[in-house]
């Protein structure tokens, strides 16, 4: 009723305002079609003249001094198609969301604001546009996505974190991790694992995800928060960046149900594409190891690994009372024709223990809505056989989004999501890398991937062979020793949103979320790693098999098994519970025509507790009812060796923030926009100074298209917009370093006896009053511009950064008590570009061809580093900070040519040519000059270039990525000495054979059994060869990640099939390598060979089905 | 007005938000402990001994090793510099570096214990209390000492006001690298009396389940009596030595009629070395675990063969050579090696490897050692009765040392020491004797006296004593002994002299780790 003597009023005032003067005032309201929303800060302009006008938060609209003879507004809305109509006094205008435009809403997580009016760096994807099929964790389709970001996928195993940066690294010790905003809340890992441990292959990477328990149906679009004014709103916990993820919610009108299934078959890998060496070519090679002294009977016969010839002399020895006979006839036609055989084998183990298998997910969700609820909710399952033997994993989620108009005003919004994970993988141990050799090793490893690459193709795969002087076969091993993972993750949140007078929304948030998973080592009865605890068959494998005990109390005991039953059973748990709270209030006021406010501000606490039980228990017999069958020797071995029984951990996170941040826009073309957040943390300890920071941001924008003077240009300028920032924003830095105040934790020491053992408390590290957050500053330069209409649109951004106050060690006096020390000493800085292009070709009614490319270039240098690192830390793995060199440099020992005895030479830290004189510990400063750069294990050049056609129902996208400048250590494949399961690449066949090869190969010899001799640490050498300027490749590559046709069936089918929709796609992905260098010899340059439960991205053919209902 | 109200409120509730949320972040991130209970202090005072010793460079610094380098390699670029008396640049367990960190990470732990201590109501609040505030001066005071007596100049009256000392530490260090000042050595000992005396009051017994690992009162006395020894007032030594030894000192030395039965032979080192550092010895007063190879390069291991406590040394200088109380008749009979090294040792600190992993073989090599035995104790005392005057107690026991170690059962008396001295020459790098020119700090020696004959025979007792302990190194600061860099030739005799450090040569204070001198820690002179 009040409405309509409203716009009586209205009317009536408007006939006044006509009967006055020549112009005349418009009203109107601009909305979307699609939701009914108001289109906040759209622009009205009054065709042909200068006048225009911007709407407000309810989409109203006023323009005065219309002159009468104008007939049509232009509405122009960032992320909405342009429309043209009529003028009437009071509008009603509907606009159609453009999604060929970039969207036009930025979602900070807290907020949602027009993009016209945001400052920062930001870039936002729908996930339809992201989602790669048939990958489950979504984080992984990032890939290529963004500028500024690069995704590389260290292990492809589900679970595993793919390793993300924005726009590179920001931390030394840090993990340099973006921090996963998912539906306005703050995604918290459940055990942290380092930039490192994620290549590492070890179990723990299997729950380094944050997000793979969201099913990726369920996400409505990224966006990926890059510079310090997008996310200074998160302050202190943004410098590595932010992806924010939105998911899905209902519409008013529009009730669905989809059904989305996709099946994807992935291939096995082929050893034509790796340079492995047949089994023809590798019993060559044994037959020269024999001749060098090795594989001979005396000490392969007993040796702790063995193959064929081990084999061999075992079979020589088996004598079978029944028959007589020896089960191998000691004459050199038996043994000839024995190792014939091995000869002819050429075993796949690629194709024996991997699979083809299809791995399905389904996914139902049901949508809709009303004026007063909106509703969204899903359930799926992802059944992944395994692409590998032991790799099954079953995924369960559901995911419920409801919304709720209480009152016109007052509104509230439940999530609530849940997933469930099994999951199995090989069984693993950490692995351990040896400083003093340089070696890199994993005991009892039978991840397949690394099996099939290092193992010989000779062995048989249906036999057992030696290892740690038990019996061994991988597909035995694989069914006896495996890990079982659940994985459970639940959240819930609810959202009150008020809004009591127009221009002001308050809104309170609560959340809670709660993850639990559960690792299981099953080592069976049975298993090599089992077996090995009890082999003592022949009293010398008694006297070495390192797993024997010998009791230290009696000086003349023999060796003897703490493991005499049951096989051994290891459990981790790690629980994650948390909770946050957010109370906020925003208000958006436009003044007179030109001015426009909007102001946020709050605050926010977050906990966390983490809880984290390991235990190992002995002698579970598995094949005996499971009973715990266990000798009190492996108490008194491990009580000696002060190892551990069983560990428990507690570590709580609590953080406490107030946040303002206001953007003034006037008329729609000159923003400003600035932040403050205020963070406490109590990571840093109890010392109420060190654990606030204050982080802030000022940051502006021009909308030059809106300027009159442009207006002339259109459409071949419609876009132009020029923003800058400037920001400081921080991290806590590593967890392990929070000692603000004294550490003291406890221990117990070392005695020679178990009988004088006692517990101490002992300062684990001593106090630091002046530990702060690490910090960064970062200048963003940067415009966005569309071309003819909108068909070009460029993107472009420079940025600068200053990381200071980052962790690293400095030497102190050390009269504390520690002459090393974790402190806020160093510093990185960075600067880097990136750019977006996409362009629509060619667009004509039936067909369609657009083009995307995307480039990011990104250069770091650590600029303060107090102090340097071992050898061993520099040459291995992902490298490490020096200053003035990248963070994660990798620098490699100078190879100087093979000497006349086919060893490898190299230089040293004196300055000599030496052999085996490697000091892979030494950390002296002054003496690390010798070790040569050979690059970043960080990509620098990153982007993608993708091509989409459509052809009337049909879409073709075909999607390449690629990753420039960094280097890869080639796998650590020279030893001293090989043994009968060694497998070879075929560089071995250039391999120093007799004098004078020096001059022409750089491959070593195989050293024979007296060079073993008489260089008595030929390892060094092997070890420094494999770390040397000869093993490192360029990790340049073009990947051809997508290709895929999809096809939306015509409405007249579906119609008569009962659906609103169906679609078919089939797609490809990571199909091959465009470019690569040829020294990697087949190896995937973005993944990490390390065992454990790492296997590569497979090649994979997934189709989808889509259903709506 | 109205905003007026409203900023008011505003300012309020953020003050109010402010102090809430800090005791919200005061939770504690980690299962870090707090030492609140007398329990915890008893516990966290158990940390304040180091576990990397000095004993290892101490040795090789002092003239107990010889370069065998001609026929003998087994070496290492951080056995080279030490034996060099070079400065150290590679870091292990057993560097300056290691040293210096780990003595202060003790004095850190009994430094915050005393903190701790203090907040919990003193020493007053019970004997418990009482007895660890103790045990953390002792502890204090102890690795002070190990430290100034490594990296600086001896104690003497004359130039310790003025020599470099080391900073003492009473307080823990809260910042990341805060500046020092070394101080003067005099001032260092002047502390480490205070500390000690203020631990000797309360120290006591009752805390401890394994007291040999603890410093206990009768370890207190003797290292009391050691301290009061180097800090030149010898009265107290023998007041602590008393304390120590109490009335029948017979009972409190080695049982080395034990040792003399215990397996001879290679793998059998290891149950006599453990004996060696058994708690249930008496004489063992206070033990200390150390990552240290001292068990491999002190036994019969190949480690650091090039530098060997070799026959040469042996037979004219120490433990096989004529001493005032006869010749090499020691129970627990030195074991020679000849063949893969030339080496005569007595087996005292054991080898044992810690596993890690066991796979890989790799772990840590152990050992235990006395830091503080009766033995030591009894010729503390029977040196400052020399300073005394009083040679005829400083006989008894010379004597009684003497009679438990070996199987003499000759007496000694001043007379027949100065007898014994006055025919033996002063010892030569190539003509070695078992008497050398000492020039003590504290006051000039006149030679062929009888107080020099006292001194030479105490001399020679301590050296055979700490064979493999590191002792002699501070003998021969103490003393004033020259000593000298020898490389054998294929014989094992004296070949050619590398190097000389006379008594005034800087490095008698071993210089810093680089690490602290790079942290701005004034260095010593060289």
């Amino acid at each position: 009723m009040s409405k309509k003597i409203c716009m009586v009023l209205v009317f009536l005032l408007t006939m006044a305002g006509m009967l006055s003067a020549q112009t005349r005032t418009v009203k109107g309201n601009v909305v979307f079609s699609e939701d009914g929303q108001p289109a906040i800060g759209a622009y009205v302009s009054v065709e042909g003249t200068k006048i225009g006008g911007i709407t407000d938060v309810d989409g109203n609209f006023q323009i005065t001094g219309v002159p009468a003879s104008a007939k049509f507004v232009v509405v122009t809305y960032l992320g909405a198609k342009e429309k043209k109509v009529a003028i009437a006094d009071v509008m009603k205008i509907i606009v159609e969301p453009d999604s060929e435009v970039l969207e036009g809403v930025v979602v900070t997580g807290m907020q949602k604001m027009d993009k016209r009016m945001f400052t920062g760096s930001a870039t936002k994807i729908s996930a339809n546009d992201a989602k790669l099929d048939g990958m489950a964790d979504i984080s992984r389709s990032l890939e290529g996505k963004v500028a500024g970001v690069s995704v590389q996928n260290v292990s492809g195993t589900f679970g595993t974190a793919p390793k993300i940066r924005v726009r590179g690294s920001t931390s030394i010790y840090g993990s340099s991790k973006p921090l996963w905003v998912v539906d306005g809340v703050i995604m918290e890992d459940v055990v942290e694992v380092s930039a490192e441990d994620l290549s590492s292959g070890d179990a723990n990477t299997l729950i380094s995800s944050a997000i793979a328990g969201l099913n990726s149906d369920d996400i409505e679009s990224f966006d990926i928060l890059k510079d310090g004014s997008a996310t200074s709103i998160y302050g202190a916990r943004a410098m590595a960046g932010v992806i924010v993820v939105t998911t899905k919610k209902g519409r008013a009108g529009q009730n669905h149900i989809t059904y989305n299934g996709e099946y994807t078959m992935r291939l096995k890998p082929m050893y034509s594409t790796f340079n492995i060496m047949n089994s023809q070519d590798q019993m060559g090679i044994y037959q020269e190891l024999q001749q060098k002294g090795w594989l001979n009977y005396a000490h392969t016969s007993t040796a702790s690994d063995s193959g064929v010839y081990g084999k061999m002399y075992q079979l020589l020895s088996q004598y079978d009372p029944s028959t007589g006979k020896f089960a191998l006839a000691n004459t050199p036609e038996a043994k000839a024709e024995y190792l014939r055989a091995a000869e002819y084998r050429n075993t796949d183990w690629f194709d024996r223990l991997f699979s083809t298998a299809i791995q399905h997910t389904h996914s139902v969700s049901i949508s809709g809505g009303s004026d007063k609820t909106n509703y969204y909710a899903s359930m799926s399952i992802m059944d992944d056989p395994g692409w590998t033997n032991q790799s099954k994993v079953q995924r369960y989620t559901a995911n419920m989004n409801l919304t709720y108009k209480i009152f016109s005003n007052l509104s509230l919004n439940l999530i609530s999501n849940a997933s469930y994970r099994k999951q199995k993988a090989p069984g693993t141990l950490s692995s351990s890398i040896n400083a003093v050799t340089g070696e890199v090793k994993r005991d009892f490893d039978i991840n397949p991937y690394s099996y099939a690459l290092n193992t010989s193709r000779t062995l048989d795969p249906d036999e057992f062979y030696t290892r740690n002087y038990a019996p061994f076969n991988i597909m035995y091993e694989l069914d006896n020793n495996y890990l079982d993972l659940d994985v459970f993750n639940f959240r819930n949140q609810a959202e009150l949103k008020y809004t009591p007078i127009k221009k002001v929304e308050l809104s309170a948030l609560a959340s809670v979320k709660y993850s639990q998973t559960t690792r299981e080592h099953n080592v069976l009865d049975n298993s090599n790693q089992a077996l090995a605890y009890r082999e003592m068959s022949t009293s010398t494998i008694r006297n070495s098999n390192p797993f024997l005990y010998t009791d230290p109390d009696n000086p003349y005991s023999l060796p003897e098994t703490v493991l005499p039953h049951g096989g051994i059973f290891q459990r981790t748990d790690n629980k994650m519970y948390g909770w946050d709270f957010r109370a906020t209030a925003s208000y958006n006021d436009q003044f007179g025509e030109d001015h426009m406010l909007n102001l946020y501000g709050g605050m926010e606490v977050n906990s966390v507790d983490r809880h984290a039980v390991w235990f190992r228990g002995w002698g579970m017999q598995y094949d005996m009812g499971e009973i715990a069958n266990y000798n009190y020797l492996v108490f008194k071995k491990s009580s000696e060796d002060g190892a551990d029984y069983y560990t428990m951990g507690n570590s709580r996170e609590r953080r406490a923030a107030f946040f303002g941040t206001g953007t003034y826009s006037f008329k729609g073309r000159y923003i400003v926009n600035g932040t403050v957040r205020y963070e406490g943390s109590n990571r840093l300890g109890k010392s109420r100074t060190a654990r606030w920071l204050p982080t802030w941001n000022v940051s502006g924008r021009w909308n030059a298209h809106d300027e009159p003077f442009m207006k002339s240009l259109y459409p071949y300028v419609s876009h132009f917009a020029l923003k800058a920032s400037y920001s400081l924003t921080g991290e806590s830095g590593p967890s392990w370093v929070n000692n603000s105040e004294v550490k003291i934790s406890s221990e117990i020491p070392w005695r020679p006896s178990s009988g004088l053992r006692e517990s101490h408390l002992y300062i684990a590290s001593l106090a630091n009053e002046d530990l702060t957050f690490e910090k960064k500053h970062e200048l963003n330069i940067g415009f966005e511009s569309g071309f003819f209409d909108n068909r070009i649109n460029f993107a472009f951004d420079w940025y600068k950064r200053n990381n200071f106050d980052l962790i690293g060690l400095t030497n102190t006096p050390g009269v504390g008590g520690e002459v090393r020390k974790y402190g806020n000493i160093a510093s990185m800085k960075s600067n880097g570009v990136e750019l977006s292009l996409t362009t629509t070709n060619i667009k004509t009614k039936d067909f369609s061809w657009s083009t995307n490319f995307i480039y990011s270039h990104t250069k770091n240098e650590v600029t303060d580093l107090l102090t340097s690192q071992r050898v061993i830390d520099l040459i291995s793995g992902t490298g490490f900070a020096q200053e003035g060199y990248p963070n994660h440099s990798i620098f490699s020992i100078p190879f100087k040519g093979l000497n006349s005895e086919g060893l490898p030479t190299f230089l040293n830290e004196s300055g000599n040519v030496t052999v085996t004189d490697i000091n892979f510990q030494n950390s002296d400063p002054d003496k690390l000059g010798f070790l040569e750069y050979s690059g970043t294990s960080e990509p620098t050049d990153v982007g993608s270039f993708g091509n989409t056609f459509k052809f009337k129902r049909f879409t073709l996208n075909v999607f390449m990525t690629y990753s420039f400048g960094n280097v890869i250590r080639l796998d650590p494949v020279f030893k001293n000495s090989y043994s009968d399961l060694s497998s070879m690449p075929k560089e071995f066949k250039n391999r120093w054979v007799v004098p004078g090869d020096e001059n022409t190969t750089t491959v070593p010899v195989i050293a024979s059994r007296w060079q073993n001799k008489k260089y008595t640490s030929l390892s060094y050498a092997y070890n420094a060869y494999n770390y040397s300027t000869e093993r490192i490749a360029s990790g340049d590559f073009i990947r051809m990640k997508e290709i895929s046709l999809s096809y939306e069936l015509p409405s007249k089918i579906v119609k008569a099939m009962k659906m609103n929709s169906m679609s078919l796609k089939l797609q490809a992905t990571n199909l091959f390598l465009v470019y690569a260098d040829k020294k990697l010899n087949g190896q995937d340059p973005e993944f990490f060979n390390t065992g454990g439960v790492a296997v590569p991205v497979p090649k994979q053919f997934t189709l989808t089905l889509k259903l709506g209902l | 007005m109205k905003t007026f109200k409203i900023s008011y409120i505003l300012a309020a509730t953020v003050i109010f938000g402010l102090s809430a949320c800090n005791k919200f972040l005061d939770t504690t991130p980690d299962n870090r402990a707090t030492v609140d209970s007398e329990e915890k202090v008893i516990s966290l005072v158990g940390s304040a001994y180091s576990e990397n010793d000095h004993i290892l460079i101490a040795e090789f610094y002092s003239d107990n090793v010889d370069n065998y380098g001609v026929q003998y390699t087994g070496t290492s670029r951080f056995f080279d510099s030490i034996y060099q008396w070079s400065e150290l640049q590679e870091s292990n367990n057993e560097s300056t570096e290691r040293i210096w960190g780990s003595y202060y990470s003790a004095i850190a732990a009994a430094n915050q214990a005393i903190i701790a201590i203090d907040e919990l109501g003193g020493p007053e609040r019970s004997t418990a209390m009482s007895q660890a505030l103790g045990e953390a001066y002792l502890c204090r005071a102890y690795s002070h000492f190990i430290l100034v007596n490594m990296f600086c100049l001896q104690y003497n009256k004359k130039t310790s006001t003025t020599d470099l000392g080391i900073p003492y530490m009473t307080k823990p260090e809260t910042t990341l690298a805060p500046q020092y000042e070394r101080g003067n050595v005099a001032a260092v000992y002047a502390q480490i009396e205070e500390d000690l005396e203020k631990g000797l009051a309360l120290v006591g017994d009752d805390n401890y389940t394994v007291p040999k690992y603890h410093f206990n009162k009768l370890a207190a006395y003797a290292f009391a009596a050691r301290f009061y020894l180097f800090y030149e007032k010898y009265d107290l030594v023998i007041k602590y030595a008393d304390m120590c030894l109490g009335s029948s000192p017979a009972t409190m030395l080695r049982d080395y009629d034990v040792l003399a039965t215990m397996p001879n032979g290679s793998p059998q080192q290891q149950p006599t070395t453990l004996h060696y550092v058994d708690p249930s010895v008496n004489a063992n007063l206070l033990l200390f675990t150390a990552f240290s190879v001292m068990g491999q390069a002190f036994g019969a291991y190949g480690t650091a063969s090039m530098y060997s406590h070799g026959s040469y040394l042996a037979t004219y200088e120490d433990c096989q050579a004529a001493q005032p109380w006869g010749t090499s008749a020691y129970k627990d009979a030195p074991s020679v090696y000849t063949g893969s090294m030339d080496r005569v040792i007595f087996w005292r600190c054991p080898r044992i490897f810690q596993y890690t992993d066991p796979v890989a073989g790799i772990g840590y090599v152990r050992t235990v050692y006395p830091a503080l035995s009766t033995d030591e104790c009894l010729l503390n005392r029977a040196e400052a009765y020399v300073h005394l005057g009083d040679y005829n107690k400083a006989c008894d026991d010379l004597n009684l040392w003497v009679h438990n170690c070996n199987k003499t059962k000759d007496v000694m008396t001043p007379e027949s020491i100065k007898a014994f001295y006055d025919k033996v020459d002063y010892w030569e790098w190539n003509k070695a004797t078992v008497k050398k020119h000492i020039n003590p700090v504290f006051g000039a020696v006149e030679e062929g006296s009888q107080e020099e004959a006292m001194y030479q025979c105490i001399v020679a007792a301590k050296r055979i004593e700490s064979l493999g302990l590191g002792q002699r190194w501070f003998d021969v600061k103490r003393f004033g002994i020259e000593i000298h860099r020898r490389s054998m030739n294929m014989a094992g005799k004296p070949e050619t002299l590398t190097d000389s450090m006379p008594i005034d040569d800087p490095r008698r204070a071993m210089q810093l780790p680089v690490r602290v001198i790079a942290a701005g820690i004034t260095p010593n002179p060289r």
